[in-house]
């Protein structure tokens, strides 16, 4: 689990060095952030970029570090693999075209070229490189973590990079991250929200209008789906779900009051007639159902997958937010200022409804699915007392779903986030709740939440996460770079500083000037 | 005739008791066994034999033709396991797998207007009236042939082995877009190989009304105002032989109804506003007339298929003629004279035989005991617009459209508005039911347990249990536009308005009511 806060920090290093080679009678700014507190977590510890040097450092919780060779290319994104044990770097290296010149500052601008390229890391080693064109910037990962697939998520809001003169806006490239071998595919206009068969064999693609199946064996097309036969209407899905069984698609298009069911053995297309158009689908494969809910309509549809009946359950307020744990839903509204919170028994179809203090910002569940936690936002109040008290201020809502209990919490400050885990199989659940401006982190037993158990902290955190197995990391608010690791079941911390203290002094030659990768 | 009106009437399947005019190969009633027609020509009643136009015309009541047309264009064509739906703002067919509900779409020519499967469920085959061609489809495959015809065309029939299909102009049928140019003959029929894809056009007669085949599918007739064209589809190619059927080639009087004994041995052509019927022995090719009363206004084979009714509205008689012998002397039955019965309906246990108009505006109908000949007269809410029999002959349905009858109450419940009277024949209870809209079509389970009906632009299928004589109401997604039943079972589909297309099946047995949309996109699905 990770929680990106920060995309950046925007630092003033006022660095005293004792280098002999030091400008400016000893003294250097670098008015640019040394390293991204976005960090990512896998099972061998915690990579973090660092931007200024170009550089990629693994943080570990033993209190080492030490640097990845990209073998010359700087990080520019980082992606985990489902299991951890790889990372994906998206990476960029710049060459001049003059093949004799060795600084960028030596090189004419016009000369001046980036490369894209995708490196595999696993255990602080580049294991292996791909091209993958720069623009993508979303990874999706097929079951078992062996293929992935980059695409433009345009709604990250990142710049798009034109390398070459041209892009493609049609194009998905496959991933096997076993051999590094890389396949482009062209699915259609802005293709995204990639559903992976339980196999692993197949692939779903939704793009502008259409629907694309791709084999993953060989990364080709197997079937594409119109999902309209005007080329003047332009559908776009917002949402999709695979059947358990992997026979069906359902597709939400933005705006419509229905749901494309796509068979993707027979090769057919139905419409499902709806009653407003979807918020939010998800998919419970214990319970065999698609639940559907509704940004404005105060209705649950729960959608069986033999006859693709539909059955509504009827809501106080409207819900644009699904959670499924084995048989279970889970409902919430983080767009508006609902304060219901409903427990769908799937198999009986058993409505249960919570009350939480504060509209919610987010929820999540735990993994066993015992519980879900949520972050409350202050909302505007003309109560006075206590009810304006809390309605003034961040809480965490804490929904024991065996016990149908909700506590909702008040939290002294805006969270910066919040991490759950479960050490032990079986043992306790356990909330990290970072609080905005402090240096302590708060570790909350989710079967007695309102006692949380206080970790003092070296200095002000702006990032919380999980790692793989169980213990967290926070990042914190430090120039050269410091991440406290914890472990909740002793709630030691274990701080590492001074990670981002790396090349900060190099030289802008060019690494791969004269071949070499 | 508007098409509108003509939509409620015909090409129901379980209009089975031989009301349906021009439809006599396709009606369940002409499957029995038809004895020997091979009757001499011109026996000893033979009457004045007078095909006089302007004289039969002085036979005219004054009412107007009846109205028991029941053309259903674009009715979806079904086989033991798919459902064929034409759509003709895609130019495609989509099949559907009834089992599965598997759906597919192929392309077919322009503005598909009739879709029809062979006997053998092995093909089907449409007519495209906007690119003049026909096309024969695989029912397994979806490989489709295409089999360009004679232009100006807007109906298609075929013969009831499969073998040939008969494109021509209906002029029944709301004109289509005619896509020709230069030279329009009225005078032609095509006739197309199904297996070989081989297209025999024909001239025929000026404005063919319709085309019946023989049940063996050994001959077709295709009746004109003034010919009988009598076509051999046994030969390598179609002969022609044409047969005068009036005197008068110039004026000669509408020919309205044409039957065709099963084992294509007469043919009997009623005329309006005459008082006799054409018969035309088709193997000596010999022409004659039987006497029919005064303006007979309807013809049906009783469900046994050994006798025909003719209904002589002007002098208030019904004809029977025995099929063995047309010639023969004919039993003659008077209808009472205080009310207007210028159509018939058997029960299809020939029991029964329900007599009405469509033309007077009376709100009554009568019901004729086969076995006593006696004729009894029962009010209705409203005027009849047009009267069906469940399968089993248990219960008449009898639409009535908005009209009203003379000096009809305006603060009577049915007043201006549609309904339908359910009538349990075995004591002539009614069960008169309001309708929002106006009945576009109904259909009947095959064993007479339910029926079915659909209006227009009501969102809904009414089942109608013939047990009980109690409807139910079926919520579709939008409005209905074709209504059918699957053959040997109780499930119904109604076909939608829906612009990827759309399809309901309803199964009253288990309340189920599954709904598949948008298969016109499986069209355009690459694998």
């Amino acid at each position: 689990m990770r929680t990106p806060l920060l995309s950046g920090l925007g630092l003033l290093l006022a660095s005293c060095s004792p280098f002999d080679n030091l400008p400016d009678n000893g003294s250097h700014w670098i008015d640019a952030p040394l390293w991204d507190a976005e960090v990512t977590a896998a099972t061998d510890g915690v990579y973090v970029r660092l931007p200024y040097a170009g550089q990629l450092v693994r943080v570990r919780n033993d209190g080492r570090f030490d640097t990845v060779d990209l073998k010359g290319a700087e990080p520019t994104r980082l992606v985990p693999t489902p299991s951890g044990e790889k990372v994906l770097v998206f990476a960029r290296w710049q060459s001049c075209e003059d093949p004799e010149v060795a600084f960028a500052s030596d090189c004419d601008e016009d000369e001046l070229d980036w490369t894209s390229e995708l490196a595999v890391v696993a255990d602080g080693i580049r294991e292996a490189v791909t091209a993958v064109p720069a623009h993508l910037n979303q990874l999706d990962f097929a079951p078992g973590g062996d293929v992935a697939v980059a695409y433009l998520d345009y709604s990250l809001g990142q710049d798009i990079e034109i390398e070459n003169g041209v892009i493609d806006l049609t194009e998905v490239v496959f991933i096997d991250l076993v051999t590094g071998e890389t396949e482009a595919v062209s699915i259609g206009f802005s293709p995204s929200n990639i559903l992976f068969s339980d196999d692993g064999t197949t692939a779903v693609v939704m793009s502008r209008s259409k629907v694309v199946v791709v084999d993953l064996a060989d990364f080709t097309v197997a079937v594409e789906y119109p999902l309209t036969l005007d080329a003047d209407d332009e559908i776009d899905p917002s949402d999709a779900v695979l059947t358990p069984t992997g026979s069906h698609v359902l597709v939400a298009i933005d705006g419509r009051d229905e749901l494309y069911k796509l068979d993707l053995d027979n090769y057919s297309i139905d419409i499902l007639s709806m009653d407003d158009s979807p918020s939010d689908l998800a998919v419970s494969s214990e319970a065999d159902r698609t639940v559907v809910t509704y940004r404005s309509l105060t209705q649950v549809d729960l959608i069986e997958h033999d006859y693709y009946s539909t059955e509504s359950i009827d809501l106080d307020d409207p819900m644009n937010e699904i959670l499924v744990t084995g048989n279970q839903a889970v409902l919430y509204n983080s767009a508006t200022n609902y304060l219901d919170v409903y427990r769908i028994d799937l198999d009986t179809t058993e409505l249960i409804e919570y009350r939480v203090a504060n509209p919610l910002n987010s929820l999540e569940l735990t993994d066993d699915g015992l519980y879900a936690v949520g972050i409350m936002r202050p909302e505007s109040s003309y109560e006075g007392g206590l009810d304006g008290y809390q309605d003034d201020r961040y809480g965490l809502a804490v929904i024991g779903l065996e016990g149908d209990e909700a506590v909702s919490l008040v939290l002294e400050s805006r969270p910066v986030g919040v991490a759950l885990t479960q050490p032990e199989e079986g043992g306790a659940n356990y909330a990290l709740v970072l609080p905005e401006g402090g240096e302590e982190l708060l570790q909350i037993d989710l079967v007695d939440p309102s006692v949380p158990t206080i970790i003092e902290l070296p200095s002000s955190p702006v990032g919380i996460g999980a790692l793989p197995g169980g213990n967290f990391y926070i990042t914190h608010e430090a120039a050269l770079g410091q991440i406290t690791f914890v472990d909740p079941l002793t709630g030691e911390p274990t701080t590492v500083s001074g990670f981002a203290d790396v090349d900060l002094f190099g030289d802008d030659s060019l690494p791969r000037q004269g071949g070499g990768n | 005739m508007s098409p509108r009106t003509l939509l409620p009437l015909l090409g129901l399947p379980l209009l089975a008791s031989a009301c349906s005019e021009y439809d006599l190969a396709d009606e369940g009633a002409w499957y029995g066994d038809t004895g020997d027609y091979g009757g001499a020509a011109g026996g000893d009643w033979e009457a004045d034999a007078d095909t006089d136009a302007d004289a039969d015309a002085d036979y005219d009541d004054g009412y107007g033709s009846e109205d028991e047309d029941s053309y259903l264009a674009l009715a979806p064509a079904t086989t033991d396991v798919f459902v064929f739906v034409a759509n003709p703002a895609r130019n495609t067919v989509t099949r559907i797998n009834v089992p599965t509900l598997e759906v597919i779409t192929t392309e077919v020519g322009v503005d598909p207007a009739v879709v029809i499967t062979t006997e053998d469920y092995g093909t089907a085959v449409t007519f495209n009236a906007g690119s003049d061609d026909v096309s024969i489809i695989d029912a397994q495959s979806l490989e489709v042939q295409t089999v360009p015809v004679r232009e100006n065309f807007n109906q298609m029939k075929m013969s009831p082995d499969g073998r040939w299909v008969a494109v021509f102009h209906d002029p029944r049928v709301d004109d289509v877009d005619s896509s020709g140019g230069g030279a329009q003959s009225f005078n032609e029929v095509s006739f197309v190989e199904v297996a070989t894809g081989e297209h025999h056009p024909r001239v025929v007669g000026f404005n063919p009304r319709d085309i019946q085949f023989t049940e063996d599918g050994s001959l077709a007739v295709v009746v004109s105002d003034a010919y009988l064209a009598a076509v051999d589809l046994l030969t390598d190619e179609p002969v022609v032989e044409r047969i005068p059927i009036t005197d008068d080639l110039i004026d000669p009087p509408e020919a309205e109804e044409v039957l065709l004994v099963p084992d294509g041995s007469f043919a009997f052509i009623r005329q309006y506003g005459v008082t006799d019927l054409t018969v035309v022995d088709l193997a000596a090719r010999l022409v004659d007339q039987v006497a029919v009363g005064d303006n007979p206004t309807d013809l049906d084979v009783t469900p046994d298929g050994t006798q025909a009714v003719a209904v002589a509205r002007g002098s208030s008689e019904l004809w029977v003629y025995d099929l063995a012998d047309p010639y023969a002397q004919p039993l003659v039955i008077p209808t009472p004279e205080d009310y207007v019965f210028g159509s018939v309906i058997m029960s299809p246990d020939n029991s029964k035989g329900l007599l009405y108009s469509t033309a007077s505006g009376e709100a009554v109908y009568a019901a004729w005991d086969r076995e006593t000949d006696v004729i009894d007269v029962y009010g209705l809410v409203k005027p009849v617009d047009t009267v069906g029999v469940s399968p089993d002959g248990r219960v008449a349905l009898v639409f009535h459209d908005k009209s009203n009858a003379e000096g009809a109450d305006p603060e009577d419940d049915f007043y201006n508005r549609y309904a339908l009277t359910l009538v349990e024949l075995d004591d002539f209870f009614p069960n008169p039911l309001l309708l929002a809209g106006e009945p576009t079509a109904y259909a009947n389970t095959d064993d007479g347990e339910w029926g079915f009906f659909i209006m227009d632009g009501e969102p809904y299928v009414v089942a109608l249990d013939y047990d009980q004589l109690i409807d139910h109401e079926i919520t579709l997604k939008s409005d209905p536009v074709y209504l059918g039943v699957l053959p040997e079972g109780h499930t119904a589909y109604a076909s939608q308005e829906h612009d990827l297309g759309r399809i309901s099946f309803f199964d009253p047995d288990t309340g189920v009511v599954q709904t598949i949309t948008g298969f016109e996109l499986n069209s355009g699905i690459e694998y």
